[in-house]
């Protein structure tokens, strides 16, 4: 009895949203109409990949115990560049050339997006907030500068169909799943098997500590800055094949799902807990909100004061969580 | 063998979603395609409540699916494109038989329409067009946004030109995704270029759609050009970043008083109608957000019932209120009765 109460409070401790979702899935399946169609389970999966890439890479930074605001930047520019090269550059007509093009320069913002965080953050002691508020800032506002001076236009459509199927299109609706998959579970591995990755932890939980044990604090916080970039990227990329046009405004509004994602999942915004399987978690019930609440028709500003509350809930949770820990690690509790 | 409680969490987890899945797959009819309504079911997609014209817009489509006894089944976006996408997903699998959208984005919005249509969905662009050229609504109820930009310049251009007087102008753009905003530009520059003799384009501001950018554009164009005494703005969302602006550059004046800026105007809703009517602008070129509301829901039940319209354009043709009919055309107007 003792150890079901312990291991209760430990699941309560580490993913807190775990419980909830699995209720709330039964609950959408039981009751929610039209929740367990093949078309809907398979929007239900469709919708979460759209967030979870780039939640992934934001919980390094969280997990660092920092936030990356530029993120939704970064895929808005990466949007906005690859869909002018598949379909308004020299190389528009020819999809061989102009996809791959298009991916690496997408994947190239981020990338450089990530160093110039990293720099700011690692080497210049900017808190990661500052930083990444005015990269988001720049890149956001390059991104609506360069499309309109491209093209006169906020969005480009015309993109190359094959690209599409990155997006889901037609019969593929299981290549964003797979991508996005397979990059939550490289997250994953990174986090849990590799020294970057206790490197991560240790630098959240308490850098000073972490610096002193011989953690490389800056490469460490430069790599996860960057990571969060990529990962930006590729979702920008995924995003622009499912909307099927390069918008200067597609991050503009995304971040608060994003960062709800992570939190509510169970990662402590002050650093240290937390990881890629809660962030997945919160995604799928984030993901799973929206959508059950749509299909019953509930407000949309029900909805915000709905993830608004939950996010100041998980918050006040993951306090909670770290103290806890903090105690057991002190041997205050027993 | 022992199981943590945890590990058999996410078992249990992985197993309702994996029997979901494939009841779903498996479930015949109701999996393979969207749930059969009883009565005519419509979805409708805004792209956010942000303006007195998509509130109004949304109000009569709400009020017209009473008045015809279906269910409307909405959805806001809150200006994110992606959502707007998600949403539509979200209403087709609701089994939605026509779907309306406000779009926030033209060109966004392509795959939407070419979902709904593959699940055999009738799909409505309300207000804004579509910016593809390979996917085609089933109808777009449109405002005839590049005539009412051109005439409500064109109105201004001969007074100014019958008066002997000149203007500097500075050109506010909306969203350059929305191909209404796309179109008022053009109607705008089209009237400009014909009036060269009266109006000086000093500058254009890309505001999409935004306060703050709108705020800052125009307080730069006016620091620059100092000068100007035109604004045209492509729609009256934009008048508190306006007015605040010319407060600030002293002015904001009624029309007479010799720090007064011209301004022309497009929606015709409460705030623009009120500045027009207490003589802070000279024209404002109306739509009509209850009429193309109407027209979406009347042909959105039409259309899940068989029928298809004759065109695939419905144009609102809209009102030029100016200072000069504004008594004759005010109560015509959609916001009229909201005026103090």
């Amino acid at each position: 009895m003792n150890r079901m109460k312990t291991q209760a409070r430990d699941i309560l401790l580490d993913t807190p949203i775990l419980p909830v979702l699995i209720v709330f899935f039964i609950w959408s399946v039981v009751f929610v109409p039209n929740f367990a169609t093949a078309y809907n389970i398979k929007n239900y999966f469709l919708q979460a990949s759209d967030l979870l890439v780039v939640a992934c890479g934001l919980t390094f930074v969280v997990l660092n115990g920092g936030i990356d605001f530029s993120v939704t930047a970064t895929l808005t520019l990466g949007s906005v560049m690859g869909a002018y090269i598949m379909a308004m550059s020299p190389v528009a007509g020819n999809p061989v050339v102009s996809i791959p093009l298009a991916i690496l320069t997408m994947m190239g913002i981020g990338l450089v997006v990530g160093l110039i965080n990293g720099f700011a953050v690692a080497k210049l002691k900017i808190p990661s907030f500052i930083a990444t508020m005015a990269t988001n800032l720049v890149f956001s506002g390059l991104a609506v500068l360069l499309c309109m001076n491209l093209t006169g236009k906020s969005s480009i459509s015309g993109i190359s169909k094959e690209f599409f199927i990155l997006g889901g299109s037609g019969n593929y609706f299981f290549v964003p799943i797979a991508i996005s998959g397979v990059c939550c579970l490289f997250c994953h591995w990174l986090l849990r098997s590799t020294k970057f990755g206790r490197d991560v932890y240790s630098i959240g939980i308490n850098n000073v500590c972490a610096e002193v044990s011989g953690v490389k604090v800056k490469k460490v916080t430069v790599s996860i800055m960057v990571l969060s970039g990529l990962f930006a990227a590729v979702e920008g990329i995924l995003l622009t094949a499912r909307n099927e046009a390069g918008v200067a405004s597609l991050g503009d509004k995304m971040f608060l799902a994003v960062i709800a994602c992570v939190i509510v999942g169970g990662t402590s915004t002050s650093g240290g807990f937390g990881g890629i399987k809660q962030t997945l978690y919160g995604v799928l019930f984030i993901t799973l909100l929206n959508n059950t609440m749509n299909l019953l028709q509930v407000e949309w500003n029900l909805l915000m004061l709905f993830q608004g509350v939950l996010i100041l809930i998980a918050t006040l949770v993951g306090i909670k969580v770290k103290q806890s820990r903090r105690l057991n690690v002190l041997g205050g509790k027993k | 063998m022992k199981v943590s409680m945890k590990k058999a969490l996410v078992f249990l987890l992985v197993a309702i979603m994996c029997i979901a899945t494939l009841t779903a797959c498996g479930g015949g009819e109701s999996a393979e395609a969207p749930g059969t309504p009883e009565k005519v079911k419509i979805g409708l997609s805004m792209e956010s409540l942000e303006s007195q014209f998509l509130v109004k817009n949304h109000q009569a489509m709400v009020d017209k699916a009473e008045e015809l006894g279906i269910e409307l089944v909405v959805a806001i976006a809150e200006g994110d494109p992606t959502k707007q996408n998600q949403q539509i997903e979200n209403l087709i699998a609701q089994g939605c038989q026509s779907i309306i959208c406000f779009p926030k984005d033209g060109a966004s919005i392509a795959s939407a329409v070419k979902k709904a249509q593959d699940a055999g969905v009738n799909f409505i662009m309300n207000n804004r067009a579509i910016q593809s050229d390979e996917v085609v609504p089933d109808l777009q109820v449109l405002a005839d946004n590049e005539r009412m930009a051109y005439d409500v310049v064109t109105y201004f251009g001969e007074k100014a030109r019958a008066a002997e007087e000149s203007y500097k102008v500075i050109l506010l753009v909306g969203n350059l995704g929305d191909g209404g905003a796309v179109a008022r530009q053009a109607g705008h520059k089209k009237a400009l270029a014909e009036y060269k003799d009266v109006f000086e384009l000093v500058s254009e501001i890309p505001t999409e759609w935004n306060h703050d950018i709108a705020l800052k554009g125009l307080q730069n164009a006016l620091q620059a050009n100092p000068e100007a005494n035109l604004v045209i703005t492509p729609s009256d969302f934009l008048y508190p970043p306006i007015r605040s602006a010319l407060e600030q550059a002293n002015k904001w004046a009624k029309i007479g008083e010799p720090n007064h800026c011209a301004l022309l105007t497009f929606d015709g809703d409460e705030v623009g109608m009120q500045y027009l009517k207490d003589s802070f602008s000279e024209a404002n070129a109306a739509q009509n957000p209850i009429f193309e509301g109407e027209q979406c829901v009347e042909w959105a039940v039409k259309m899940a019932n068989g029928e298809r319209p004759a065109e695939p354009i419905i144009y609102d043709n809209g009102i030029i209120a100016t200072m000069d009919n504004l008594v004759e055309v005010g109560p015509t107007i959609w916001s009229w009765d909201m005026l103090k």
